[in-house]
């Protein structure tokens, strides 16, 4: 049988150039819409409206050169580069099977030890981006409670909610409130496939018109100057000059006059705001995973799909943030953001929340504060839908380590009554309660967590990071190899002859990345501290101590596979076709 | 000591797939005693090549390839028969009138699937000449009644075991059907479940001892996550919702139903390729390969049976 498509569709995809057999179809049926529908929901999510807030996570100085800020033009040069990886992406799974992802690239070119290494490192580098999205969901519910009560009145309390003393989500009234979304994106992941992606559409469907209505109402119906006049009456007289005076004092906000080329190939400051691209881009690698199934001319639909979802993707990072916090100040944005990551106090946090921008368009214009809550409660629903999608992508990868016998055959089995790999689930929601936990309760080790005993979303942002090198530089590497190492593979596989140049061309991005934003802080704090120590004190000792687990986890399966007599040799032996 | 099964499926005339697996089979690499491959032998398509100013032209994947000298073209036909396609020379003129009449398209493609069928009998006798481990295999519901001719002309070495059950290395019987429940696409050999049942129960009762039976029937049982495929809107296109394919139980209530009956020791199905992998129904471990032969890929399963059971179950492929 085949796995898709029918006479229909057999009669539609005849051509004089290929005849398709009435009785069943081809794999290949997946139309370019739906893929790039795919591609852009998998990863354009939590910024829909705190995407201004990111330009500081890197606690480095920003600036403004053109028409974008450095996190803008860090997201058009990443998205250039990426173009090389969904081409190296789309050319191999046109040729290899998707399920299971890099891991099966990995596995099979390379080593299954490295494939079964960038996949765990994937895996905790997606689940500490859901630990990081779930706060945020709380978050946004609050600024939503704070734009109706700029507006209408009301909800004067919604600072405090889920937050400890300090105002931030964390200690119990955080953890349960976490807990409580973590329960709710437990039951879509378990709901029948059907209702899943009723609920993911409608969702997805809301946010993509929240994300629209910001951008086209956030800059018709709000000025710059009545943002101006109204902030300091609503945040106890803050205002936007003192927030960018303050940033221009605190080393937010760069003040030298180095041009452009200067500024883009510094290896201090711009790997880390390009490392933080990185990690908005993460659901770049699954979206990418349904290229081979686009039907038609493969290599055209592929790129239609994947490049038009980046071209998306670098738009949203781009030219919607700046346009966006230029409307409302750059500079003001800038402090506020490094103020709520708290990077910086002066002169402080204007409405104790970030800067949203529906926040910030209900603070130009009041009156229309049903349209700036119905847009932040999409930017609540956002980053809570990319969740339980996150979840099904890295259920379907933990099935693959199951049949290949990388964790216990039982981890992977799926649920008779749920239809579903229910213990991976729960296995993934487990782990992302606990760096919930270490979000919460000070109880960390020193060694792990230098200044405050926790993790906090800096720092697991950067956790998460460091553990998604592999999934960025392992692309690259099986581009240049696979030529050499499976040839049978990729003899039809289209770009063929430039798979190596284009792992080539790849590569050198994340490996310039880590090597500057990772490598060389590392170094620095070692050799005697630094401004980035604490971002190196928390995230990357974590993420060296999961790349250790993982290590542990493979040998102890390898010596458990052996002692029950299976040969994993076996498992990814080449068979000569001749 | 245990008998060791090898298991694949669903190859759907795919060059690269077949010679991967009969050269597993003649070199040892899994060490199998028995090798079983469950249906679906026969491809989808087929690419035209056309003649075209003393060279060949065809557009394999969306992708444009010409054949300047018998040697190109020999590698041309090679590559999409390794993608699982037929392929056959033409001229313009005649491609275009074929894409406009069925029924020659369909007589052109029996004609190529047999012959392709009898090509990977004659190679798979050549090959396992003097080999120890026999090969059962039974066609699937995609493959036409035309290629059994081929699968049971005395001489070659393969063994169709579909609709017998046959005694089988390691003290054991191998119970076949190549049969389905229906599917969206009326194939050659599908029936109703009620059909299905008697033909299967039938075959079980010749049974000496399910517990010392292999079932090779080529439709998963229903539910049994063995048959997960993608649900098809009222045009039998893939239901998609939020950019993924909505996937539901496509398998056989049927087989379920005979598996739950007699719990043989081993189930081996294939049908829904992108649904591989193992499952206990019972006392019975069903198995589907699942299939990426398309892709050039041979996935396949081991299975030891010793006297008390399965042994061991694991994946392979290469």
């Amino acid at each position: 049988m085949a796995d898709t498509a029918g006479s229909s569709a057999a009669e539609q995809s005849t051509t004089p150039k290929l005849f398709v057999r009435q009785s069943s179809g081809l794999v290949r049926n997946v139309s370019v819409t739906n893929a790039l529908f795919f591609n852009v929901a998998a990863f354009v999510g939590v910024g829909l409206t705190l995407y201004p807030a990111f330009y500081s996570l890197a606690d480095v100085a920003n600036w403004k050169i053109g028409p974008f800020s450095d996190y803008g033009w860090a997201a058009i040069i990443t998205g250039l580069f990426c173009v090389l990886l969904a081409l190296i992406f789309s050319s191999l799974t046109s040729v290899m099977p998707r399920s299971g992802g890099d891991y099966v690239f990995t596995s099979r070119i390379i080593h299954p030890f490295l494939g079964w290494m960038e996949s765990w490192t994937l895996v905790i580098a997606s689940v500490l981006i859901i630990a990081f999205e779930v706060p945020l969901v709380l978050r946004n519910l609050q600024i939503t409670a704070k734009i109706i009560h700029i507006g209408a009145g009301g909800f004067g309390g919604a600072n405090g909610w889920f937050t400890d003393a300090t105002g931030a989500i964390t200690g119990m009234p955080g953890f349960i409130a976490c807990m409580v979304v973590l329960i709710g994106i437990g039951v879509i992941c378990l709901l029948p496939t059907r209702s899943f992606h009723r609920v993911v559409t409608v969702l997805a469907g809301f946010g993509v018109a929240c994300f629209i209505a910001m951008f086209v109402f956030g800059l018709l119906f709000t000025h710059k100057a009545s943002f101006n006049a109204n902030l300091p009456k609503l945040d106890g007289g803050i205002t936007a000059a003192q927030l960018e005076a303050a940033g221009k004092t605190g080393g937010f906000i760069a003040t030298d006059h180095r041009g452009f080329f200067s500024r883009i190939f510094e290896t201090g400051a711009f790997p880390l705001v390009l490392s933080v691209l990185l990690f908005q881009y993460i659901g770049f690698q699954y979206s990418a995973y349904i290229a081979g199934e686009v039907r038609g001319n493969v290599r055209r639909g592929i790129l239609i799909a994947l490049l038009g979802a980046l071209t998306i993707g670098v738009l949203a990072n781009s030219v919607y943030t700046d346009v966006i916090s230029s409307h409302f100040g750059f500079g003001q944005n800038v402090t506020w953001g490094a103020n709520y990551w708290g990077f910086g106090t002066k002169p402080g946090l204007p409405l104790g929340q970030p800067d949203s921008m529906p926040l910030m368009a209900a603070i130009a214009n009041h009156g229309l504060w049903p349209l700036w809550a119905l847009i932040s409660l999409g930017g609540t629903v956002f980053p809570f839908l990319l969740c339980p999608v996150y979840i099904n992508f890295l259920s379907r990868m933990q099935l693959a380590w199951s049949l290949d016998r990388q964790v216990p055959e039982w981890f992977g089995q799926v649920n008779e009554r749920m239809r579903a790999p229910l213990n991976a689930i729960l296995a993934t929601l487990g782990l992302t309660a606990l760096f919930l936990f270490f979000q919460s309760f000070k109880d960390l080790p020193t060694f792990l967590a230098t200044s405050d005993h926790k993790l906090n979303l800096v720092s697991t942002a950067f956790f998460s990071i460091a553990m998604a090198l592999l999934s960025w530089v392992l692309p690259g590497v099986n581009a240049i190899l696979v030529k050499f190492r499976r040839p049978d593979l990729v003899r039809n596989a289209p770009f063929k002859r430039a798979l190596p140049w284009l792992g080539l061309g790849w590569i050198i991005f994340p490996v310039w990345i880590y090597i500057f934003a990772v490598i060389k802080p590392i170094v620095n704090g070692l050799k005697g501290g630094s401004a980035l120590q604490y971002l190196e004190g928390q995230g990357l000792i974590d993420a060296m101590l999961f790349y250790v687990l993982g290590l542990v986890i493979y040998l102890v399966m390898k010596y458990r596979s052996r002692s029950a007599g299976v040969d994993a040799k076996m498992l990814f032996t080449e068979l000569p076709p001749d | 000591m245990a008998t060791r099964i090898y298991i694949a499926s669903d190859l759907h005339a795919a060059e690269k797939a077949w010679r991967k697996f009969i050269n597993a089979i003649k070199a040892g690499v899994y060490k199998a005693d028995v090798a079983l491959l469950a249906g679906d032998l026969t491809g989808k398509a087929i690419v035209p090549i056309l003649e075209r100013g003393g060279a060949h032209e065809a557009e394999v994947l969306g992708v444009h390839r010409r054949a300047r000298d018998e040697q190109e073209l020999a590698q041309l036909h090679r590559d999409i028969a390794d993608l699982g396609y037929y392929s056959f020379v033409t001229t313009d003129a005649e491609a275009e009138t074929l894409s406009g009449d069925e029924h020659a398209r369909e007589q052109l493609l029996e004609r190529l699937m047999t012959t392709r069928v009898h090509e990977w009998m004659a190679l798979a006798t050549e090959r396992l000449d003097g080999s120890n481990t026999p090969l059962y295999l039974i066609p699937g519901n995609d493959d036409e009644f035309t290629i059994d001719a081929a699968l049971n002309q005395p001489g070659y070495g393969p063994i169709n075991g579909d609709g017998k059950v046959l005694d089988i290395p390691g003290e054991m019987q191998l119970l076949s059907s190549g049969w389905s429940n229906h599917t969206p696409w009326a194939t050659p050999r599908e029936e109703t479940e009620e059909q299905l049942f008697a033909r299967l129960d039938a075959l079980a009762q010749q049974v000496r001892d399910p517990r010392r039976a292999i079932f090779m029937i080529h439709v998963p049982p229903h539910d049994s996550g063995l048959d997960e495929a993608p649900l098809l809107d009222e045009n039998l296109r893939p239901t998609i919702s939020a950019g993924d394919v909505l996937r539901g139980p496509v398998g056989s209530t049927a087989v379920r139903q005979i598996i739950e009956k007699y719990q043989p020791v081993l189930s081996v199905h294939g049908h829904i390729h992108e649904s591989g992998g193992e499952r206990r129904i019972g006392d019975t471990l069903a198995i589907n390969p699942g299939s990426e032969a398309n892709h050039g890929i041979l996935r396949g399963y081991l299975v030891d049976i010793g006297r008390k059971g399965v042994e061991l179950a694991q994946r392979v492929e290469g």
